[in-house]
């Protein structure tokens, strides 16, 4: 790589960062991802305690001195486990999202690049999963399949691809009439070189704003299915600490309310990123 | 296109959808692990070895693949979903039971949000960036990143358990012994939390949807002509902007039903509500897979059914539609 490339890299990123900063929503968001994240890596730092240890004697505590967001009906600190949760919910939520975004982007580029049959039937399947309910089938697929952490993450991700499909396909549509593209042509270039070394990296900006509320939506389903029993009962994620919430809603209201709380700031802030990362990438969409 | 063809043509659209969703289900069945008749028939096969190979052979599971799936997507297009163990009655049986309740939660739901929606959305594309519009903006980002199902357990809480104002859990007093106009107040009373609940991030994506098509509206040229004709603001609004407006709300409430119907199942978790969500719901817990599998082909109707529907309002009450 030439120096040159790296000058060019920096100021566009420079560029980015001085669009995006001019969306303080967005900026709030981003920075509470960030300090999730580092606490996810940092939890066994974060938290002297254990989020599986088991102490029947403190089972349903109040929040107190002892226990800040009080215990569950193990006994197991409700703090403690938010804090772990926090890997696992933002892993799945990147892991089903890129999926999706992988998944969608290939056969969004295949579409709308090589048109004709292929077009067609890959946009017919594409039709067929927008309009069956995609939640059903994950509750089907989970109940027959088992719920583990993959099970989810893989259900999810297979179920979500149709939107950056759709919207890499129609970028590639009017990319490929595009002059650098013909160029590429006359100078031999193969179609998969055009497809994933010229088209892709202008078709990109659309996909990673729906990335980012992807991974909004995939926290939300994995709350969902793990609140209906479908999830893994093996892991901490912040859905599965809000599975047996509803029993103990009468005398430990605390089990229900801070996991969700933690989920809504998570998930409120991928929203407000995706539109400010919208309002950078697609400035066209801004101005009507 | 005349309006008929265009009903036609857009129904035929959606077999495909209707067999791959058949297919779908045949698949996932046929690569589960472990026996299918155990699957299919529950518990019960357990007992003998007998009734297991009675069951195979009344499912037909010993019959060649292709010819299980003919079977299948005949029963499924005669609405035989099969029969289930656990209630021991045939599966459309089961859920169509349902129904009723799920509709009247669901359609609770849709009339506040919609209604609610487009009213609090008109108001806010009068006056993009307002202090009305700000609040609402951040009222709608609240209303679609939060779990339903979360906002339903903190209703309850307040209103149910702390206030006391509201009944927590069912359709109706059990064992109240109600009747008329008392029964009605008494499952409306039920009907209020989980119809908020339910109706909640509609309310915002409508209120959004309205918002933006307003601003848009606004700027067309044919409200300025009618501004220079010296038209009343209130009149330009009320009668050229908001049936334009109005469109895409109007058309994402189809759309969006596949959402709402799961957004029902958590929500008559929550709140016991008996309808197919509580179905769906006490089916994945007793491993009921007939139930389930029923329940996603029906939600699968539903949903294509309404959009079909939708589209076809959609295009009597804008001719350009059809024309595409």
């Amino acid at each position: 790589m030439s120096g040159a490339f790296w000058t060019a890299h920096t100021n566009q990123m420079k560029e980015f960062w001085r669009r995006y900063r001019k969306n303080r929503a967005a900026v709030v968001g981003l920075s509470i991802i960030i300090f999730l994240g580092v606490i996810a890596l940092m939890a066994p730092y974060v938290t002297p305690y254990d989020p599986w240890e088991i102490n029947f004697e403190d089972k349903l505590v109040a929040p107190s001195s002892k226990y800040p967001l009080g215990t569950d009906h193990f006994g197991r600190n409700v703090l403690t486990r938010i804090i772990y949760g926090a890997r696992l919910s933002l892993t799945i939520g990147f892991v089903a999202a890129s999926i999706a975004a992988t998944v969608g982007t290939l056969l969004g580029s295949f579409s709308g690049y090589f048109g004709g049959k292929i077009d067609h039937i890959l946009m017919r399947f594409t039709e067929m999963f927008m309009v069956i309910p995609t939640f059903f089938l994950n509750l089907l697929v989970i109940a027959v399949f088992g719920g583990s952490i993959w099970n989810v993450m893989a259900v999810i991700g297979m179920t979500t691809w149709p939107t950056p499909a759709r919207l890499i396909r129609s970028q590639f549509l009017s990319l490929k009439e595009r002059e650098f593209v013909e160029a590429a042509r006359l100078t031999g270039a193969s179609d998969r070189k055009i497809i994933f070394r010229h088209i892709l990296p202008n078709a990109v900006g659309p996909v990673i704003v729906s990335a980012s509320l992807q991974v909004a939506g995939a926290i939300l389903t994995e709350a969902g299915l793990s609140f209906l029993g479908l999830g893994d009962i093996h892991q901490v994620t912040w859905g599965q600490m809000l599975y047996r919430a509803l029993a103990y809603i009468r005398n430990a209201w605390w089990i229900a309310t801070f996991p969700g709380i933690a989920i809504f700031v998570t998930v409120l802030s991928f929203n407000l990123v995706g539109d400010g990362l919208n309002d950078v990438l697609n400035p066209r969409l801004k101005e009507r | 296109m005349s309006l008929g063809r265009y009903v036609l043509s857009r129904t035929a659209q959606t077999i495909p959808v209707v067999f791959g969703v058949i297919l779908l289900n045949f698949t996932i069945i046929r690569l589960a692990p472990g026996d299918p008749a155990l699957l299919l028939g529950g518990e019960v096969v357990a007992t003998t070895p007998e009734f297991r190979e009675a069951l195979l052979r009344e499912l037909g599971l010993d019959r060649p693949l292709w010819e299980q799936l003919l079977r299948y997507i005949v029963n499924v297009l005669r609405f035989d979903l099969g029969y289930s163990y656990a209630y021991r009655s045939p599966v459309a049986t089961v859920i169509l039971e349902r129904i009723p309740a799920t509709l009247l939660l669901m359609g609770s739901s849709l009339i506040f949000a919609a209604v609610l929606g487009i009213v609090l959305g008109l108001n806010a594309g009068k006056r993009p960036y307002s202090p009305f519009d700000n609040i609402l903006t951040v009222f709608s980002l609240t209303g679609y990143s939060m779990p339903n199902f979360w906002l339903g357990l903190m209703l309850l809480l307040v209103f149910g358990l702390i206030l006391g104002w509201l009944p927590i859990a069912g359709m109706y007093t059990i064992g109240g012994g109600l009747e008329g106009v008392e029964y009605m107040l008494d499952v409306l009373k039920h009907l209020i939390l989980p119809a908020i609940v339910l109706g909640t991030s509609q309310l915002a994506l409508y209120a959004r949807l309205t918002r933006t098509s307003m601003i848009e509206v606004m700027m067309q040229d044919y409200i300025t002509t009618a501004r220079a004709k010296g038209c009343h603001e209130r009149h330009i609004i009320y009668d050229h902007a908001l049936k334009n407006a109005m469109l895409a709300p109007i058309t994402a409430i189809g759309v969006n039903l596949g959402f709402v119907l799961s957004g029902a199942v958590l929500t008559e978790t929550v709140f016991a509500w008996p309808g197919i969500g509580r179905l769906a719901y006490d089916a994945i817990f007793i491993r009921d897979y007939p139930v389930l599998m029923g329940i996603f082909i029906m939600a699968t109707f539903l949903v294509v059914l309404a959009s079909i529907t939708t589209d076809i309002i959609y295009a009597f009450l804008d001719p350009r539609i059809r024309y595409r």
